[in-house]
């Protein structure tokens, strides 16, 4: 047990059925700081992301969260609980307005009567939401839609973000856009779980960083020190 | 061809229209969150006519009042149903396209089950009853008592729905879970909690007590209208399956009355079969380019 981690995940395993993603994994996230999760394509990061908002049941493991062991959680207990992921490819609610969507992200009774309050920071931090409110989110682009899918979490009041490549197919212009809003997020105090892409970006914005490996934890250390390894320029930042 | 014109025929289709959204709103609701092709849903549409039937012959209790009771009776069959047999397959690993085979036999077991024990009970033989059946006189249009008030219920009961559906916080999820599963479950959606709902609600539809003929089998041509009807109007769009429910009803009588009534189904096939080939998506539903 790692102390003062906000959350502390242990021997994480399972998949698909018969497919076994993730072989034991160990991790765990300090209150307040970004922590990020890199790797190839197919490694295990959305994975693992699914286990820790309760999507997806490991075959074994301990994620404990706070004082408590959270296994048996549904995703909604979760996100009541204020974990909660913003997920790759942002599964946004494409028939509904962004009002909507962000009025689902409340919808736990926790959030709830909090709404109001949570859309005008959202509109705050990303204005062009508020332009577009009443506009289905099925005909944002695809940066808008990342925002939303942002928007949509920070609504749930969490107190742990997981964000699964938020940063992807999106043009540089809109990676700096929403990389600027997780940076102020963290200065804010908010807990983050990374998974990117772009390594070179999240290793920079990250206070901790574990590189995952066909399902195994193959490195971990500091954002910079993996920054300054060697193996790591070569495999991720092309170096 | 004058008669094309009169308002009793026009009130004829609002009835039947009315009858077919409410009772496809019910089909579309369970589809829409969970994906469970309810086959048997007509047959619930059959036991809400009989318990009119039973109750007012038996007890002359009105068909008002029956069809709360059979509403009732039909959402906790629903409830039975969900909590039985497929609660514990939809919160299981499967994936939802293999409930949605499995649903479809499973109904198809259920269907032909409600049926012969209805028959085994009641006789297979058709039934009618009179009640409600004093005539109301609207301008030229003359009309049961019985018919009005299953168009006041249906419209109302269908209005309420969808009211509910677009402006409380249950009806925004239950929305939300028919647009995306996954994502439902991401906003913390009690996804478990927030589909029995439906059941119940879209069950409780079928409380229409139809009036004419009664009959063990009289509930499959309900199941295809009701299937019919979330075609034209869009899978999971209910707001237009009402609509549609109403189109269905006007093509279904204005068609009857130029051919025969023997061509009734093959009219309804006939749109069935067209909207599939000419826009699958739905007749009233958008289009989306991706
Ligand atoms: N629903 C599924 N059923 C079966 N196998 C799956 C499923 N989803 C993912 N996988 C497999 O699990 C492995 C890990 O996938 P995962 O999505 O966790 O990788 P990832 O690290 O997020 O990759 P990427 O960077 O491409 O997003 C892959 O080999 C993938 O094929
Ligand atoms: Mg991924």
């Amino acid at each position: 047990m790692n102390d003062g981690a906000l959350l502390d995940v242990r021997g994480l395993a399972g998949g698909y059925g018969p497919v076994k993603v993730l072989h034991g994994i160990d991790f765990s996230l300090p209150g307040g700081r970004i922590t990020a999760l890199v790797g190839g394509n197919g490694a295990g990061k959305t994975t693992a992301m699914a286990m820790l908002a309760g999507l997806l049941e490991p075959d074994s493991g301990t994620i404990r969260y706070g004082g408590s062991a959270v296994e048996g959680w549904g995703s909604a207990r979760r996100v009541a609980a204020g974990i909660v992921l913003v997920p790759e490819g942002r599964l946004v609610f494409p028939d509904m307005t962004v009002e909507e969507n962000l009025r689902l992200g409340a919808i736990n009774r926790q959030a709830r009567r909090h709404t109001a309050d949570g859309m005008e920071q959202v509109y705050a931090q990303f204005p062009r939401l508020g332009e577009r409110r009443r506009q289905s989110a099925g005909t944002l682009s695809g940066g808008e839609q990342q925002m939303l899918a942002l928007g949509r979490g920070l609504m749930s009041r969490p107190r742990i973000l997981l964000l699964d490549e938020p940063s992807l197919g999106l043009a540089p212009m809109m990676v700096d856009l929403i990389f600027e809003a997780i940076g102020a997020l963290a200065a804010g105090g908010m807990t983050i779980l990374l998974s990117e892409q772009n390594v070179g970006l999240s290793l920079e914005l990250a206070d901790r960083a574990y590189v995952l490996e066909n399902g195994a934890i193959a490195l971990s250390g500091s954002g910079r020190d993996l920054l300054g390894n060697a193996e790591v320029r070569r495999a991720y930042l092309g170096l | 061809m004058e008669f094309l014109l009169s308002g009793q025929l026009l009130v004829a289709a609002l009835i039947i229209g009315s009858i077919y959204g409410l009772v496809a709103l019910g089909l579309n609701l369970i589809y829409g969150t969970m994906r469970l092709l309810n086959i048997a849903h007509g047959d619930l549409v059959m036991i809400g006519a009989y318990t009119g039937y039973w109750l007012f012959t038996l007890a002359a209790i009105s068909p008002v009042l029956a069809m709360l009771a059979a509403g009732a009776l039909a959402g906790l069959t629903g409830a039975a149903l969900y909590f039985g047999l497929f609660r514990r397959q939809l919160t299981g690993s499967q994936p939802i396209e293999r409930i949605e085979a499995n649903s479809l036999l499973i109904f198809f077991g259920i269907s032909i089950i409600i049926q012969n024990l209805t028959a085994l009970a009641f006789t297979a033989s058709p039934r009618t009853y009179q009640a409600l059946d004093t005539l109301v006189r609207i301008g030229e249009v003359s009309i049961a008592q019985s018919r009005l008030v299953a168009l006041a219920v249906c419209l109302g009961l269908s209005a309420a729905i969808v009211l509910f559906l677009r402006f409380s916080a249950l009806g925004l999820s239950i929305r939300a879970l028919i647009q995306h599963r996954t994502a439902s479950r991401i906003v913390g959606i009690d996804v478990d909690r927030v589909q029995a709902f439906p059941f119940v609600l879209g069950l409780a539809g079928t409380l229409i007590g139809v009036t004419e003929q009664i009959s063990p089998f009289m509930g499959f041509p309900f199941t295809i209208v009701a299937f019919v009807v979330i075609i034209l109007g869009g899978l999971g769009n209910l707001a237009g399956g009402i609509a549609a429910g109403m189109v269905l009803g006007l093509i279904e009588t204005y068609g009857v009355a130029l051919t025969s009534a023997n061509l009734r189904s093959v009219l309804i096939y006939g749109v069935f079969i067209l909207v599939l080939i000419l826009r699958p998506e739905g007749l009233l539903q958008r289009r989306r380019l991706t």
